[in-house]
């Protein structure tokens, strides 16, 4: 008979807000499987810690974004947001779904060509693009997005040297009530910046202004911050076509529409506090209304969303390693997943969710990681009933940032899977070797 | 070569052979053709000297009326030098009038046919002191109404001669088929007129009453209406009437000195045509309303037209919504949908699971189609807009302002639409506006008799809202559930329905450029341009292909073009072409001429039958294969042998446009290749 773990028996103060006649005890319900598959057949064919990803979930993202917007504007295009989550598996379902790939970096691009996507159905935005990534882009007719002067004077050399013409859009930084500026991207627009490199751009005469670009922030609540920018884009757009003559091709709102997880200062729960697709769209299209004219007069409505579309999609399986008891009172677990894989930890409320029915009753728990970093706290004060060590537990609507934001530190990074719409499993990403690892290091002869 | 044409546009034609042939039996008589000809050169030189259209002039439509004149004045002028110079004014004078009602003609809708030759001949008639009449010819042993018929068609020619007549009859039969058809029944209901009327008529009075029973019975039994049964008794109705005048004007003709010749015709024709345009409906026979050609060109253009479109109404109506929308009260359905107001669509949003609202349903707020843009479904003027009607709570209904808020916009006469139901302080636009098709009206809400947020769609006839509506059609709008694009529909309740979205797709065939394709070896130029009238054409040698060119969708209307032009593969591989993006692009179908399709030695006698037995098209579908360029492929239903009779396939390069088009029927395949430089 094996020994079972002992562990000192506590006594807990039972606080207000439990079970009585007139409420209820907050249940957590379990998740056993991930879209039919069981979650322990994932970490027996995978490994733990495991990020797994839904097809059927990102399908019904994009789907549900793209026709929200498609009841509001005639022509709408969605650009996938490849920093978000670049993975060869999850691009191309998005590609398959119709989307087009929005990247900030030449890896980026290289990445988008290299998963059949059209050069010319490519937004290349970000402040560093040098003369490479530039030629590349031009050569394949991407469409490029000037942030800043000399990237400007350094297109024009690039155009004249390929004796081409490119379209390319121009980034505004525009300033919206209620959310931080982001100046350091683009041409302000109030301060008359904009109109000046309109002029600019103009004057060169290298180069065809056909978009507008306009990225407001990360993980914004209120869509109200859409409506005055996209009125102030529809309003920039206007005195282009009444000043200059210029008819754009599309005007680009970018992304940063908030997932369904919770910030960590955030009050509400993510279900109420995070607007939904359509709310967005009310608030983007209502801004835009300045513009008017049949279909064919009307600039393509691009959107930029990545962590709305594919944080739902994603969860962290993690296996329990260790329990403790902290001096005051408070749980601790560690698990074998940590801020190393799970970068978003350090500013969401991820949701915790056990594999089976927990008995007992929640108590304060935090979730440590595996790494001997005391940064590494996954979740800080967590009502959990009693784990013990082995336990899966599932954290969701990770699917954003984490896997392209990962630090290879202290383990190695762990596999990536996906369901598919079927009850398919299967791999997006090997887990990581020591092979490989020191494959790319090199010893000096001298050491 | 538009000297001929001057001769073939006397049998509607543009045909160089018709008109050849014309000539040439018009030279049967030396003296009369001579002076056709110089008329035709003397209106050549005054339609240059007026500057008339180069294009118009080329087609002959300014010469035949010259020409007419001519013979004539060859025929019963005396020969002098008076002659001559009523010759040369007359002719001048045929051009002039020719271009005046042109541009009467085509405000009113009414041919001018030859009306500038009889007003010609009637002034010089009585300039001139002295009149010959054209004496006919001798029958040559044949049977009666033959050698009639065949005098009277001389007779057109001022050459009433048997002989003349079978040159003119075999111009007639390379025009039209069943223009000679019809010509023939003209000429038996004359003959049957004369042998019914108790005085017996002299020969050249005979020969003109057939000519123009002859001519009515062609006129308005192909020309001016589709060829059908109904259209034949329509004809011979007329000749009817044709043969009245022509004998009950005859001796008031007389006591004026003025020749009759082709009068009646006229009379008849215009008379009809005026009389038919009061119809209630224009069915049976159906009248041309498009560019009227040969009447074996007018019946397969109406019957591909009505395959192909099938369309109630001129205007093309696509949905007055974005995205895509869900019929939830159709034709006849529920309780509003009935007697005067049967023809009408309510519509909603639904989300993935078929749920019309979020959340628990319980606002109008929380309902999907909430405020959502509604859109012009055609282009048109706006007729009516009454606002101010506020939205209901759920479940409620006003039934004082039981339309709501509503946007009426006129598209044309008597064709009109109504968006109902909308939001308060929403409508974007203003009476007496002009909106085009996709711009914003309004927002979805629920004024009115409307319980729950929904749009409430109905075409009709006056601009009065809550008027009777009439039959609803959408155009060119994507079934969602089929994923297909249907050319004409009528959605019923539980479909739904999409626009199509505007994209990259662009056949790279701008107007006003040339492009060279290459067939087997061979270069192939295509021009593309806009003609006169505004429509737009694909022209290639001799051959041209009408089409139409929207945001959305390409669309060819007609190819007129001889049998081996490569214009019909370019017609049968990209008949219809949705100009939208995406992977998950919809599949369509369409409807081929059948004439094209038929072996050239079962042609002639497909076109005599065709007005009687109803001739298919060829059923074809269509579908984009996923990929980096466009790749469209197209099939037919009919198979021989397993094998689809007809196969298609169009390839549009980004950038470039159509690099490639190519069909395979009955085994035999044709591609054309673009050369790109």
């Amino acid at each position: 008979m094996t020994r079972r773990p002992y562990e000192r028996p506590i006594i807990v103060r039972h606080e207000s807000g439990l079970g009585n006649k007139l409420s209820r005890v907050p249940a957590l319900r379990p998740q056993e499987e991930i879209d039919g598959v069981s979650v322990e057949e994932l970490v027996k064919t995978y490994g733990s810690p495991l990020f797994v990803f839904s097809e059927q979930t990102l399908v019904q993202r994009q789907r549900a974004l793209a026709d929200a917007f498609a009841v509001r504007w005639p022509k709408v295009r969605t650009a996938w947001s490849y920093k978000t989550n670049y993975l060869d598996g999850i691009c191309r379902v998005l590609h398959r779904e119709g989307a087009w790939a929005e990247v900030v970096s030449e890896m980026e691009l290289d990445k988008a060509l290299h998963n059949g996507v059209r050069p010319d159905h490519i937004h290349f935005n970000g402040p560093f693009k040098p003369e490479s990534a530039l030629e590349k882009a031009f050569r394949g007719g991407t469409l490029v997005h000037l942030d800043n002067f000399d990237e400007l004077r350094r297109a024009e050399q690039v155009a004249t040297r390929l004796g081409k013409r490119p379209g390319v859009a121009i980034r505004l930084s525009v300033a919206a009530e209620g959310i931080p500026p982001w100046t350091r991207f683009g041409f302000h627009l109030e301060s008359g910046q904009a109109r000046d490199a309109v002029r600019r751009l103009l004057a060169g005469d290298k180069l065809d202004l056909v978009g507008l670009h306009c990225h407001l922030g990360t993980f914004l609540l209120d869509p109200a911050a859409y409506r005055e920018a996209a009125g102030k884009l529809a309003a920039f757009a206007e005195e282009l076509r009444t000043e200059h003559g210029i008819r754009l091709q599309f005007i680009d709102i970018g992304g940063g529409f908030a997932s369904h997880n919770a910030l960590k200062a955030q009050y509400l729960p993510a279900e109420q506090a995070t607007p939904s697709f359509e709310q967005y769209a009310d608030a983007v299209c209502d801004g835009l209304r300045a513009l008017q004219g049949p279909p064919k007069e009307l600039p393509t409505l691009v959107l930029e969303t990545g962590r709305a579309i594919v944080d739902d999609a994603g969860y962290l399986i993690t296996t329990v390693h260790a329990t403790r008891r902290l001096p005051d009172g408070r749980r601790g677990v560690v698990l074998d997943a940590g801020v190393n894989v799970l970068f978003t930890a350090w500013w969401y409320r991820h949701d915790v969710v056990p594999t089976r029915h927990l008995a007992g009753i929640p108590e304060p728990t935090v979730l440590y990681g595996p790494l001997c970093m005391n940064i590494d706290v996954v979740r800080d004060a967590l009502p959990l009933p009693p784990v013990e060590a082995g336990d899966r537990l599932v954290l969701r609507n990770v699917g954003a940032y984490n896997v392209t934001q990962w630090m290879q530190f202290i383990t190695l990074r762990p596999a990536v899977v996906m369901v598919g719409r079927n009850g398919q499993h299967g791999l997006l990403r090997k887990p990581e070797t020591l092979e490989a690892l020191t494959s790319w290091e090199e010893v000096p002869e001298w050491i | 070569m538009d000297l001929i044409r001057s001769w073939s546009q006397i049998l509607f034609s543009r045909d160089l052979v018709v008109g050849g042939l014309l000539l040439v039996a018009s030279l049967l008589d030396p003296w009369v053709g001579l002076h056709g000809l110089l008329a035709a050169l003397v209106a050549r030189a005054v339609a240059a000297a007026l500057g008339l259209a180069p294009l118009v002039v080329g087609e002959g439509l300014f010469g035949y009326n010259a020409v007419l004149f001519g013979l004539g004045v060859g025929a019963m002028l005396p020969h002098g030098t008076w002659s001559e110079a009523l010759l040369f004014a007359g002719s001048a004078l045929t051009v002039v009038l020719t271009a005046a009602l042109r541009d009467n003609g085509l405000r009113t809708g009414l041919p001018t046919l030859s009306a500038p030759f009889l007003i010609a001949l009637w002034l010089v008639w009585s300039a001139s002191p002295e009149l010959v009449q054209p004496v006919p010819g001798p029958d040559r042993g044949l049977p009666e109404p033959v050698a009639l018929g065949l005098r009277a068609l001389g007779a057109l020619l001022f050459v009433p001669r048997v002989e003349a007549g079978a040159l003119v009859l075999l111009a007639l039969l390379r025009w039209s088929r069943q223009g000679t058809v019809l010509g023939a029944a003209g000429v038996l209901a004359a003959w049957a007129v004369i042998e019914a009327v108790p005085v017996p008529l002299d020969p050249s009075q005979a020969t003109l009453l057939a000519l123009n029973l002859g001519l009515v019975s062609v006129a308005l039994g192909g020309v001016w209406f589709v060829p059908s049964w109904a259209s034949l008794a329509l004809g011979a109705g007329a000749a009817g009437l044709t043969a009245l005048v022509s004998l009950g004007a005859a001796p008031v003709a007389a006591r004026l000195g003025l020749p009759l010749a082709i009068a009646p015709f006229h009379v008849g024709v215009w008379a009809v045509l005026l009389a038919m345009r009061q119809r209630a409906e224009d069915r049976s026979p159906r009248s041309v309303d498009f560019l009227p050609g040969t009447p074996e060109e007018n019946l397969q253009y109406y019957r591909t037209r009505l395959a192909r479109f099938g369309a109630r109404y001129d205007v093309r109506f696509r949905a007055p919504v974005r995205g895509t929308w869900v019929v939830t009260q159709g034709r006849g359905d529920g309780p509003t949908h009935r007697n005067e107001w049967e023809h009408a669509l309510d519509l909603e949003v639904a989300d993935a699971d078929g749920r019309l609202a979020r959340d628990e349903g319980t606002t109008a707020e929380q309902h999907l189609c909430w405020h959502l843009p509604v859109v012009a479904c055609a282009d048109g003027v706006v007729a009516k807009v009454i606002d101010g009607v506020p939205d209901n709570p759920l479940g409620q209904v006003d039934l004082d302002d039981n339309w709501g808020n509503v946007v009426v916009l006129w598209h044309a006469p008597g064709l009109h639409s109504l968006v109902a139901h909308l939001s308060p302080r929403t409508i974007a636009v203003v009476e007496g506006q002009r909106v085009k098709t996709g711009e914003v009206l309004g927002l979805c809400g629920s004024s009115g008799r409307s319980p729950r947020p929904h749009l409430h769609w109905q075409l009709q006839a006056t601009p009065q809202v809550g008027a009777p509506t009439l039959p609803l059609e959408l155009h060119d709008v994507v079934d969602a559930a089929k994923g297909e694009v249907r050319g004409t529909w009528t959605p019923t309740t539980d479909d739904r329905l999409r626009n199509l979205v505007p994209g990259e797709v662009d056949l790279g065939l701008p107007p006003g450029t040339e492009a060279t394709f290459e067939e087997d070896g061979r270069p192939v130029v295509i021009r593309s341009e806009i003609d006169p009238w505004g429509r737009r054409v694909l022209v290639c040698g001799d051959g041209r292909t009408y089409h139409g060119l929207h945001d959305d969708l390409f669309v060819v209307y007609d190819t007129l073009a001889p049998p081996g032009s490569p214009l019909h593969v370019l017609h049968a591989a990209l008949a219809r072409l949705p100009l939208e993006d995406g992977e998950r692009s919809p599949t369509w179908s369409d409807h081929l001429p059948p004439r094209t399709l038929v072996p050239p030695w079962l042609r002639p006698l497909q076109d005599a039958v065709a007005p009687f037995v109803p001739l298919e098209g060829l059923h074809v579908r269509y579908r984009r294969v996923p990929g980096d360029r466009a790749v469209i492929e197209g099939r037919s239903d009919r198979e021989r042998g397993g094998v689809p009779v007809l196969t298609t396939r169009a390839v549009l390069a980004p950038g470039v446009g159509l690099i490639e088009a190519s069909q395979t029927l009955r085994g035999v395949t044709r591609t054309l290749r673009r050369r790109v430089p």
